[in-house]
């Protein structure tokens, strides 16, 4: 908004002679409301709204003891407040990143090419300075430059840029070299010793190999087990758990749906709290858990589900309760170590999966998937 | 030592690069080829930023119009979000939390028997 | 082994000792599109590989057999023979071109350049695709009618101008990065009807000769001089008698005798008419006390756009279009007046609107009189053109001036400007001083040993 129309709707604001209440709020609330502005029901919605009032404007029209007009109302208010929506808290467990991303090509490429660059640009190097004469550690340095065709720098591939032909840095199209796996290869068996403890050469088929890293794409990997949590390590994995659907609401098609874990907010709760108790009451306690601050990140709301079959019936005020608008605000978790365990549950659910978001959005139902997809990460 | 100081010196500096018209093109190309791939990544990040932000804002909003739960007024769980106690400070954020990404697993990926 | 087959031996080790793993194709680097002008002509598919036992990439670097299929440039086996003489340049050179003479700059197999190629041919497509999504919508809101629009028809043709700026911004982001097009307005064959080449031109305008000219405008007074407000957007240069001159530049009076010839350059697309204008802003007005204006060349209806360049203005009216209002007077300075400024200005005139000489030729070209009434302000505001480009030199008396005043009728070689002396309104000084003193008749006994002044 512009600070122009900022004032204009200062100003109308004034000139009906309402309480300052500023904009977002005045919309928010419904016309019946605002029409009668000393009802004890707005003045019970608009509390904290009016607490800040008060103190900053004298002349407002509203009562200025308004914890005792609140307290009168809260009964009738909250009976029609309670039957609106149900409020619920959910954590989207997140396991984050463990890996780094893997380089694109033209990234891999381009690095070798201001490799050779630098090399060409920067004073050759001396090993004199490093190795002392007629030491193992000369003689092992020594072998190894030779292999490399008395290239010093280990992963520029075979390149001499003090030679004659030091103008032909660039790579050709093809080549391995600036591949990273190359490259391990390459400083892996760089890094095996040549020199014996006695000083003696070893031959090459008695060379003690390096231990390789691993790889980085790891068993359940190949496996594809959704439910192990080193799989996909260069992706944030999200936990989601599977529910049985209410027998009310089946519709023939499905029986399950597969959610982030979530538990009704009771009344003297925060969010956060809810949001731990879900966790713990739907995956078990082995998890090193974090809830990330308490504001939430994304939020579903579901509009009430009526069948055909309840319009006829004149519902029971359980299955009213049941059948109320949902909101679910979710709040995000990071979990460090540990793994979920759905035994003794309270929710009724069967089984629990570890998802990147893209195998997410075929997993989850659309708009469930839609209303939190803004708070994924991009990888 | 001296023979060392003297690698330095601005005689044994290998000379500046001299490229020909195609390489020099060539050179731009790539050049140009990594500004703009750095620019989409900066791009996909600060939009994904945004995102996120977003998310939270719009989350907020229907928390702040939202009432309960129980008898509790409008708001009140926004209130209690918004509290900062705790949130910083010592203890506020977990040791575990610093894990850097690397280039290749550990031997043990993950520690799934992890017990409270 | 020929020298240049020793040089090429780098590149093909590297090749044999990489060439395990991937099988490299050489289509990748030859199916890429990158410029959107027309290539060399290219028929047939691009390469057969496996059908050899050698890769024929590796063959065609060594120049042995030229690759088959890519467009090329076929060395004869003397000109191959010559790649190896010191004459054609250093060791690296002949390599280069005995090895990639005859494959395509954009096909060169080198990884880093060929992933960047990639990268930048896909930024390209994400263009070319937003050019066509906004050449629909431009069509879109043509075909509304304007009382659809909140502002009515105003404010549909401000939606299509703003789209069409688009257009064209888009169209500069999606060739920007292409070395052929820099290559090519580097060469000078930049084809100045798109939009990237005009950008780039207009880049190293604003680079250096910009500069340069507001620097004059500011330095030698024009603004506020001849025009109160002016920012110059065409780049315009001088050249007499094939010579070009530096902008502010003290010229001869022999060589400023004919007419300069100018080369502009407009960064705007599209055709339009030009007026230029030359005038000397430093005229000595002996009656006044002061200095006047003076006409020294007009010419109006000069169609211009963005791939003309050279214009000589003696050829206005003759060969090329246009009408001249007032010939050239050649500039000169009379003895003793200092340096006079001569302006060129270019002047836009209005789209679709062409001037009436005959107008022009009765207000400015007349006796020295109707020459001195000329301003440019007062023919920007008379015909509603706009300046946009300007240059200027400056003349002094030299030893040509009187000969060339002479030969083009010019009366006044022979007046000498000179300072009008001052004299002072304060009354003489009495003198001072002990002489002085002594000059009175009362040291009348002194005047035998005193000087006798005054």
């Amino acid at each position: 908004m512009s600070a122009s129309s900022r004032g204009g709707s200062a100003v109308s604001a004034l000139l009906r002679n309402s309480p300052r209440v500023c904009s977002q709020c005045r919309a928010s609330q419904p016309p019946y409301l605002s029409a009668s502005s000393s009802s004890p029901l707005s003045a019970a919605r608009r509390f904290y709204v009016q607490g800040a009032t008060s103190a900053s404007s004298p002349e407002t029209t509203l009562p200025s003891s308004s914890s005792s007009s609140s307290l009168e109302s809260s009964p009738t208010d909250a009976a029609a407040a309670a039957t609106r929506y149900r409020i619920r808290a959910g954590v989207i467990l997140t396991r984050p990143p463990l890996l780094t991303r893997e380089l694109t090509p033209f990234e891999s490429s381009f690095f070798l090419y201001q490799k050779r660059l630098n090399e060409r640009l920067t004073p050759k190097f001396r090993p004199k300075l490093y190795f002392k004469t007629d030491t193992a550690a000369q003689l092992d340095w020594r072998i190894k430059l030779k292999e490399r065709h008395g290239v010093a720098a280990k992963d520029i591939g075979r390149y001499n840029p003090r030679g004659r032909t030091a103008w032909n840095d660039e790579l050709l199209v093809g080549s391995r070299t600036s591949s990273p796996e190359e490259m391990y290869d390459r400083l892996l068996h760089d890094a095996q010793s040549r020199i014996s403890e006695d000083g003696e050469v070893i031959p090459v088929d008695e060379l003690v190999p390096v231990e390789r890293p691993m790889p980085r794409r790891t068993e359940a990997d190949e496996k594809h087990d959704v439910r192990r949590l080193d799989r996909a390590l260069d992706r944030t994995l999200y936990l989601v758990v599977k529910r049985q659907l209410p027998p009310r609401l089946l519709d023939g098609k499905q029986s399950t749906v597969w959610v982030f874990p979530t538990a009704d907010v009771l009344t003297h709760e925060a969010l956060h709290e809810t949001a731990a108790r879900a966790l713990a009451e739907s995956a078990g306690v082995n998890m090193n858990t974090w809830i990330v601050g308490r504001v939430p990140v994304a939020h579903y709301v579901r509009a009430p589900r009526i069948t055909h079959k309840d319009e006829d019936l004149s519902l029971s005020r359980q299955m009213q309760q049941q059948n109320r608008t949902e909101k679910v605000f979710f709040l995000k978790g990071r979990i460090m170590a540990g793994q979920a365990n759905l035994a003794g549950n309270l929710h009724g659910l069967t089984d629990f999966q570890w998802l990147t978001s893209d195998e997410l959005k075929d997993v989850v139902f659309p708009d469930y998937y839609k209303s939190v997809e803004n708070m994924f990460d991009a990888r | 030592m001296l023979s060392h100081m003297a690698a330095l010196t601005p005689r044994r500096l290998p000379a500046p690069l001299r490229m020909g018209r195609n390489r020099h093109l060539r050179h731009w190309t790539i050049h140009r080829a990594w500004l703009l791939f750095r620019r989409r990544q900066r791009e996909a990040r600060e939009s994904r930023l945004m995102l996120q932000h977003q998310s939270m804002e719009s989350a907020c909003e229907a928390l702040r119009l939202t009432e309960g739960p129980g008898t509790r007024d409008q708001g009140y769980l926004y209130r209690v979000a918004m509290e900062k106690k705790g949130v910083y400070g010592h203890h506020g954020i977990p040791i575990e939390y610093a894990r850097a990404q690397v280039d290749t697993p550990p031997r043990v990926p993950w520690n799934h028997d992890w017990k409270a | 082994m020929s020298r240049c087959q020793q040089v090429g031996q780098p590149i093909l080790r590297s090749i044999r000792q990489q060439s395990y793993g991937y099988s490299y194709s050489a289509t990748t680097c030859s199916i890429r599109y990158f410029t959107s002008t027309p290539r060399r002509r290219h028929d047939g598919p691009t390469l057969q590989t496996g059908s050899e036992p050698q890769n024929p990439i590796e063959a065609a670097l060594l120049g042995a057999t030229p690759l088959t299929g890519v467009p090329s440039k076929a060395w004869t086996p003397e000109q191959m023979a010559s790649f190896t003489s010191p004459e054609h340049g250093s060791r690296r050179r002949r390599a280069a071109m005995a090895t990639s003479g005859n494959i395509p700059f954009e096909q060169l197999p080198y990884q880093c350049f060929q992933e960047a190629r990639k990268i930048l041919a896909e930024d390209r497509a994400e263009k070319i695709a937003k050019i066509a999504a906004t050449m629909i919508k431009i069509k879109h809101t043509e075909s509304k009618d304007a009382s659809q629009f909140r502002g009515g028809e105003h404010y549909k043709q401000k939606r299509l101008a703003a789209l069409r700026a688009y257009v064209d911004e888009l169209k500069v982001l999606a060739d920007i990065n292409d070395p052929m097009v820099k290559r090519r307005f580097e060469d000078g064959k930049g084809d100045m009807t798109k939009p990237v080449y005009r950008y780039l031109a207009e880049k190293k305008w604003h680079a250096m000769e910009h500069k340069i000219i507001t620097q004059r405008i500011h330095q030698f007074h024009i603004v506020p001089d001849i025009l109160p407000k002016f920012e110059p957007t065409v780049d315009l240069k001088l050249s007499f008698r094939s010579y070009p001159v530096q902008p502010g530049a003290i010229l001869d009076s022999a060589m400023t005798e004919v007419p300069p010839a100018i080369r502009m350059q407009v960064f705007d697309k599209g055709g339009r008419l030009m007026t230029i204008a030359v005038i000397d802003s430093d005229v000595p007005d002996a009656e006044s006390d002061g200095f006047k204006w003076r006409c020294h060349f007009l010419a109006a209806n000069i169609p211009w756009d963005p791939t003309k360049t050279h214009l000589a203005l003696r050829h206005i009216g003759v060969r090329a279009e246009g009408d001249v209002a007032v010939p050239w007077l050649p500039p000169y300075s009379q003895l003793g007046s200092p340096y006079h400024r001569l302006s060129v200005f270019v002047l836009q005139q209005k789209p679709g609107e062409t001037l009436d000489v005959a107008q022009l030729k009765e207000l400015y070209d007349g006796d020295a009189e109707s020459r001195k009434a000329f301003g440019i302000k007062g023919l920007r505001d008379r015909f509603g053109l706009e300046p946009v480009g300007f240059n200027m030199f400056r003349t002094v008396w030299d030893d040509n001036t009187a000969a060339v005043m002479e030969r083009h009728g010019i009366p006044g070689a022979d007046i000498e400007f000179r300072r009008a002396r001052v004299t002072t309104m304060k009354q003489p000084r009495k003198a001072k001083g002990w002489e002085a003193k002594r000059q009175k008749p009362k040291y009348r006994s002194l005047w035998k040993y005193s000087k006798r002044i005054a």
